[in-house]
């Protein structure tokens, strides 16, 4: 009597208060909505993926021992960690919609973190391949106050002249051992390339993008003066620097006209082997 | 309304797609799992009769809410233990009160399995067993308590608790073990007490 008693009851309130079976398009909404949201997740996840295979690329391994002592310290000290933690939060928030979808409780979570940073990996990768990572790192250098504070390090790690650490952009080719440089900050410097060892690979002239190391000097000039000893080429720094807070194209004289290097400062500064460098 | 000999003889699954298009129907599914509902409530939660039943017409209700979102490579019966579980819990939440330890009902095959299970049947007196399982349940950690009622009392598959709890088969297998480990630990320190 009892059992009969609950149940008609159930049924009654479910009458009165004309309650019915919610519409099975919102589950499936509900359903394709998680399934949207993990995927955009994995893409976002991946995108990061590409940034830190770029900026791991093109950290300075070339260069290490100038700005650390070993590999390992240099490693530590230049790891992308915000995209790290970016790619950590992507994946754990695809796993959280692959649990919560109706048959992801089945797998355990050990493999499906590990199925997803496969994928974020393998997407990753791929998107790596087809200039995603650049692009993102260039644009967000370009665009986002600060990004160079936590994204891509390396404009900071090179703005340390007091740690003989200096790059930027060719403005003005001055003689043929001297040259002027404008920094990260817009800062012009002149730099003194007598003697420097020269990478292979590069040739001085204006808006070329170039990595120094070298140290200050007492020499006085308009500008203040870096004497360099290795000059390397930078590639991959995001935009180059601003002239007066404004990209060259943005300025009212226009970017630095291209000059051909003057033969005879190809001459002055031979070019070496890179082992040389390191 | 389809006859109802018709419907006794239809499966849970084939009740939930008529009571989709037809409430009425929605009543025999109740009649088949109110009793196994409500005696499940009582263990999991050690609430009285009548607060069970309010848990169980919330749990009814919710069910028939959701019947389109019944999964059918699902056992019916597991998603109804899935929902009076979710409901259970969200009922302390809604309370902010822990299980009460209330007692279990308990039969006397369920008591001989897990007595068996657990390799205890010599150790306590068969007229103390009752008790002594139902002190010692309502002890251990609620996670650990479901997992032991739901294989022992109400005779679930590992693979139907998976459903029921929504964790891997693996998670249930450790839980399961955990929770006999800490179950023997319990009745090892009574013993010695008891002792003393």
């Amino acid at each position: 009597m009892e059992k009969k008693d609950i149940s008609r009851k159930v049924l009654s309130v479910i009458e009165e208060k004309h309650i019915s079976p919610t519409p099975k398009w919102q589950f499936l909404l509900k359903a394709f909505l998680l399934w949207l949201s993990g995927a955009f997740s994995l893409l976002v996840g991946a995108a990061g993926f590409s940034v830190i295979i770029h900026l791991l690329r093109f950290n300075d391994w070339d260069a290490y021992r100038h700005i650390n002592k070993n590999i390992f310290s240099f490693t530590l000290l230049t790891l992308p960690y915000f995209w790290i933690l970016f790619l950590a939060l992507f994946i754990f928030i695809v796993d959280y919609n692959f649990k919560h979808t109706k048959r992801g409780y089945k797998y355990r979570l050990p493999i499906v973190a590990a199925g997803s940073i496969f994928l974020s990996m393998f997407l990753g990768t791929a998107f790596y391949a087809a200039g995603v990572g650049r692009v993102i790192d260039f644009t967000l250098s370009d665009r986002l106050p600060f990004y160079n504070q936590f994204g891509n390090r390396r404009p900071m790690i090179w703005s340390e002249p007091e740690n003989g650490r200096l790059a930027g952009m060719v403005s003005e080719i001055k003689t043929k051992e001297e040259f002027s440089l404008v920094d990260f900050q817009g800062q012009t410097w002149l730099v003194i390339a007598k003697d420097a060892s020269v990478a292979p690979m590069i040739s001085i002239e204006p808006d070329v993008m170039l990595r120094i190391i070298g140290g200050l000097t007492d020499d006085v000039s308009d500008n203040p003066v870096f004497q360099a000893k290795i000059i390397l080429p930078a590639e991959h720094f995001g935009p180059r620097p601003r002239i007066d807070g404004l990209h060259c194209w943005e300025s009212p004289l226009g970017c630095p006209k291209v000059n051909p290097m003057p033969d005879m400062y190809r001459d002055t500064i031979p070019e070496r082997s890179m082992e040389k460098f390191r | 309304m389809p006859e109802n000999s018709n419907i006794e003889e239809k499966s849970d699954e084939e009740l939930v797609g008529l009571a989709i298009k037809d409430q009425a129907v929605f009543l025999h599914i109740m009649n088949r799992y109110q009793a196994k509902l409500l005696y499940y409530i009582k263990r999991i939660s050690g609430l009285s009769n009548d607060e069970a039943e309010d848990v169980l017409q919330d749990v009814f209700i919710k069910i028939y809410q959701n019947l389109n979102d019944f999964d059918i490579d699902l056992k019916f019966s597991s998603w109804a233990y899935r929902i009076t579980h979710n409901q259970v819990i969200s009922n302390f939440r809604k309370i902010q009160a822990r299980p009460q330890n209330a007692g279990i009902d308990l039969n006397d095959d369920s008591l001989r399995g897990l007595a068996a299970d657990l390799d205890i049947e010599g150790k306590i007196d068969n007229s103390l067993l009752r008790e002594k399982i139902n002190k010692i349940l309502n002890n251990l950690e609620y996670k650990y308590k479901e997992v032991l009622i739901l294989k022992f009392f109400e005779e679930k598959d590992y693979k139907e608790i998976s459903d029921i709890l929504k964790k891997p088969m693996g998670t249930v297998a450790s839980l399961m073990n955990r929770a006999k480990i800490k179950f023997r630990e319990e009745m090892d320190r009574r013993d010695s007490l008891e002792i003393k």
